[in-house]
């Protein structure tokens, strides 16, 4: 029973004050990483149901309503004139951030964060107007849905609990108008025109809490050292999205597709509060002395980003081939080639292929794979990575569908796995990352 | 690396080989997929229905016209059409005739194989191939399909799959229809859809061949259309609405064209006049 | 490399031998098989409707065609990639139910919009919606002409 407790709350002025400077460190910062949730990955979203089939190898296809989203050049070739399509889909997926957290025996614990939902992720509609074409659609291209409690023992130090409740959405919506023409037999053009809006409210709480030094009385209670952090993050962008696209048939059954787009945000705004209250004294090593925080939380609001400090957005330019080697094969590929911005060093490059083949006249069957590169710089060792999670990502998609004279269903899922690097915890330990994403989808498409 | 060369020049020497050969089946529609080139059937209930909505317009023509009344003019011209319609690649369905009694010049179709020609139109033939010309772009409208196609005359598609695919949402929308139908307002008002000329002209090509593989003389057509063709201007003048057919001389020369092209200047077919001044007493 | 070459010419071969011909339908009634792709030219042999042949070439409006081991064109006319259906003859019966159970597109059109003509068509007169006369229709469709007096008609085309 030492009296030589300071004002400001409990500490043990010998062997744990050193400790507990690196405590905080220690605790997860999700901060910085999730700001711009996946702006470190351009070929998050699958659209429509046979593009989503041919792992979003659809440009030089597009055909269909699909097409708006993918080459709006390629909706004059549609074989109806006038369809609707539509797509729901349920998405899983599991990040890993291997030995994230350390415990009181050394062990290293991982921390998963999990995403699923069910979205309705696509509708489109085009018909014939004067010479060409006119499309309407929607497309959610990204859509995040978090949410997590969790509580782990013993983190760095026996005898304490950590809760984390953690609640991160996240969705971009594309809205807008497409408009196409054939100009002679081989050779079309298209546009769309996208509003593009997005909506993020990330809340991130943290309780960390040391028990009284192995000592069971509740009568320390308000005396056991705690950490609390509350965040609150919220962002709303809208901009346009246009995308121009080109078809060209240079010799029969082989068709050529070219798409260029970018992102234009017409306005950003960010609202944010994060507090904290902590009693856990450290020690200030540059001032050389011993600092205990205010009780009292601190906090800050911000309001209000300048456009050019949000989401930069690259120049994105896709080329792909399709082979209709007969009306029951079809096999394409396609690339994305995304211009440098201050996340890379060089421009991104993702690929795709698919395979589609119908087994009888009413039921196809489709399969493909792309890749999802992540658009950061590897992490470096031993520094403060700006860009802290680098994942590479590749996916795998297969669809089934069966079609009726004027109207047809698919179901389809698409698996994706990725390995990375992390930097989530402050200081300079890099974590493993696993990534795992599933989704499995149903869509219906209607011609009339 | 002479054998690496060899196989590049072996595979280049097949694709070209292969492209020419690609082209027989697919044409234009190689983008087709398998249950595209099935939806293109027509079943039976799709002609069922193309019946019914041309009955309604048959109804309407021959309630705004009655029948001119001659058992012997009605089963000539018939025998006429019902040999044209032999020749068609729509043998599925029955064509039927009537003669209409009216004094002006027209023909008309309707799709189910419904065709009414006006007595004033066979007053101004001179032999049975100038009616057989006539009766052809009547029933190659039909064979052609042109207003099934245009309103989408298909059957209902009733099957779970479409049921499912409309709870799903991807028709059922009131959206979905909401657009088309301002769409279509949008077009009819800013738009004169110029594609019903283009399908004259295709009926009127359609006709030549249909005469020749008949067996009549497939230069009746432009015989009768020159013959009538200041009869037809007067009409065209009087009505209110914008003309749907090209002008008759640019009939004409399409119709000079596709002769030539398709070598019909060279047969020496039958008019059977005869036959025709037999039957036909107006 | 050299089994790439191979596989990549099988690829190329392939369509080669997919497209050395089409099975086709004859579909009217009276199709020939004629010597040469022109109306006039020297039939072969006559085909009946529903018969199969193998479509080699198209030229404009003449398919070469395999039948019955022989080789000649017949008319674009005459044939279609679908089977035939059997027809149908019409019950008499004054429907005035416009398509029940059938489904056009969802537009504001009058079916006097699809009426064709020789020439243009004076559409007053025929968007009167009080004069319809489904007796006559039903009339004009129990007309029937037997297909032995049609073909007599038709070989007897002479001047």
């Amino acid at each position: 029973m030492s009296d030589s407790r300071a004002e400001c709350g409990y500490r043990n002025p010998q062997t744990k004050s050193a400790q507990m400077f690196f405590i905080l460190i220690f605790l997860l910062f999700v901060n910085i990483s999730s700001t711009f949730a996946d702006q470190y990955h351009y070929n998050d979203s699958l659209i429509g149901n046979r593009a989503t089939g041919l792992a979003g190898s659809y440009v030089a296809i597009s055909d269909d309503p699909s097409g708006l989203y993918y080459n709006p050049s390629g909706i004059v070739y549609s074989a109806s004139t006038n369809v609707t399509a539509n797509m729901n889909a349920y998405k899983y997926a599991r990040t890993k951030y291997v030995a994230a957290l350390t415990s009181s025996t050394g062990q290293k614990v991982d921390w998963i964060r999990e995403t699923s939902g069910l979205v309705p992720s696509f509708f489109g509609i085009t018909q014939p107007l004067g010479p060409g074409t006119i499309g309407f659609s929607y497309a959610i291209t990204d859509s995040i849905l978090e949410d997590q409690e969790q509580s782990f023992n013993d983190i760095r130090q026996a005898g304490t609990t950590y809760n984390i409740n953690f609640n991160n959405q996240d969705v971009t919506n594309n809205v807008g108008p497409t408009y196409a023409l054939a100009i002679g037999d081989k050779f079309s053009i298209g546009l769309t025109m996208y509003g593009y809006f997005r909506n993020k409210k990330r809340i991130f709480n943290q309780i960390y809490q040391l028990s009284a030094d192995g000592q069971q009385n509740d009568d320390n209670i308000e005396q056991r050292p705690f950490y609390i952090s509350n965040q609150y993050f919220s962002l709303d962008e809208y901009g346009i999205k246009p995308i121009l696209g080109m078809t060209y048939t240079p010799v029969d059954k082989l068709t050529l597709g070219f798409t260029i787009t970018k992102t234009y945000l017409l306005n950003s705004s960010i609202r944010q509060q994060d507090s904290e209250a902590t009693n856990i004294c450290y020690n200030d090593s540059i001032n050389k002395q011993e600092r205990c925080t205010d009780s009292k939380p601190t906090s800050f609001i911000l309001s209000q980003q300048a456009i050019d400090q949000s989401r930069q957005f690259p120049w994105q330019v896709n080329a792909g081939a399709a082979y209709f080697y007969s009306n029951k094969l079809l096999l394409t590929g396609s690339a994305w080639v995304y211009e440098a911005i201050n996340l890379t060093q060089k421009p991104l490059i993702n690929v795709a292929g698919g395979l589609e083949y119908y087994i009888t006249g009413k039921l196809a069957i489709r399969v493909g794979a792309y890749t999802n590169w992540s658009n950061a710089p590897e992490l470096v060792n031993n520094a403060t990575n700006i860009y802290n999670e680098h994942i590479d990502i590749v996916g795998g998609t297969m669809s089934l569908t069966h079609f009726t004279r004027s109207s047809s269903i698919s179901i389809g899922a698409a698996g994706t796995y990725g390995k990375g690097k992390a930097q989530i915890t402050g200081g300079s330990a890099i974590q493993d990352v696993q990534y795992i994403g599933l989704s499995g989808f149903i869509s219906a498409s209607n011609s009339f | 690396m002479h054998s690496n060369k060899h196989s590049l020049l072996i595979i280049l020497l097949l694709l070209i080989v292969s492209l020419p050969q690609a082209a027989l089946s697919a044409d234009k529609n190689f983008r087709l997929r398998l249950h595209q080139n099935n939806a293109d059937i027509n079943t039976l209930s799709d002609i069922d229905t193309e019946v019914k909505f041309g009955k309604t317009i048959s109804a309407r023509i021959l309630g705004q016209f009655k029948e001119y009344k001659n058992e012997g003019l009605k089963r000539y011209v018939n025998l006429v059409g019902k040999s044209l319609a032999m020749n068609s690649s729509r043998d599925e369905i029955e064509f039927h005739f009537s003669v209409l009694n009216a004094d002006f010049i027209n023909a008309y179709s309707a799709p189910g194989g419904y065709v009414f020609i006006t007595k004033g139109a066979i007053k101004a033939m001179r032999d049975e191939a100038e009616l057989a010309a006539v009766l052809a772009h009547e029933v190659a409208h039909i064979t052609r399909k042109h207003i099934v196609n245009e309103f989408k005359i298909k059957a209902a598609d009733d099957s779970a799959t479409a049921g499912l695919s409309n709870l799903l949402g991807s028709s059922s929308s009131s959206a979905k229809v909401a657009f088309s139908q301002s769409v279509d307002n949008a077009v009819n008002m800013l738009i004169n859809k110029g594609f019903k000329k283009e399908e004259e002209l295709d009926a009127d090509k359609e006709a030549l061949l249909l005469l020749a593989a008949t067996g009549y003389d497939p230069s009746s057509m432009r015989r009768y259309l020159k013959r009538t063709k200041h009869i037809i201007k007067k009409t065209q003048s009087r009505t209110k609405h914008k003309p749907t057919h090209p002008p008759t001389s640019k009939r004409i020369k399409s119709l000079k064209r596709i002769a030539k092209q398709e070598g019909l200047n060279r047969l020496k077919l039958p008019r059977a006049n005869a036959r025709f001044n037999k039957y036909v007493r107006l | 490399m050299k089994k790439l070459c191979l596989i990549l010419a099988l690829f190329v071969a392939a369509p080669v031998t997919a497209f050395s011909g089409d099975i086709m339908y004859i579909m009217s009634a009276r199709a020939k098989l004629l010597t040469d792709p022109a109306f006039g030219s020297k039939t072969i042999e006559n085909v009946s409707k529903g018969e199969k042949i193998l479509a080699i070439e198209k030229k404009s409006n003449w398919y070469k065609v395999i039948y019955n081991e022989k080789t000649g064109w017949v008319s674009r006319l005459s044939v279609s990639s679908h089977p035939p259906l059997k027809r149908s003859r019409r019950m008499a019966k004054a429907d005035t139910k416009l398509m029940n159970n059938s489904r056009r597109r969802a537009s504001s059109v009058s079916t006097t919009a699809a009426v064709r003509g020789l020439t243009d068509i004076d559409r007053s007169r025929v968007s009167n919606d009080e004069k319809m006369d489904y007796a006559s229709v039903t009339l004009m469709e129990n007309y029937h002409i037997e297909d032995n007096e049609i073909v007599t008609f038709m070989d007897d085309i002479k001047d």
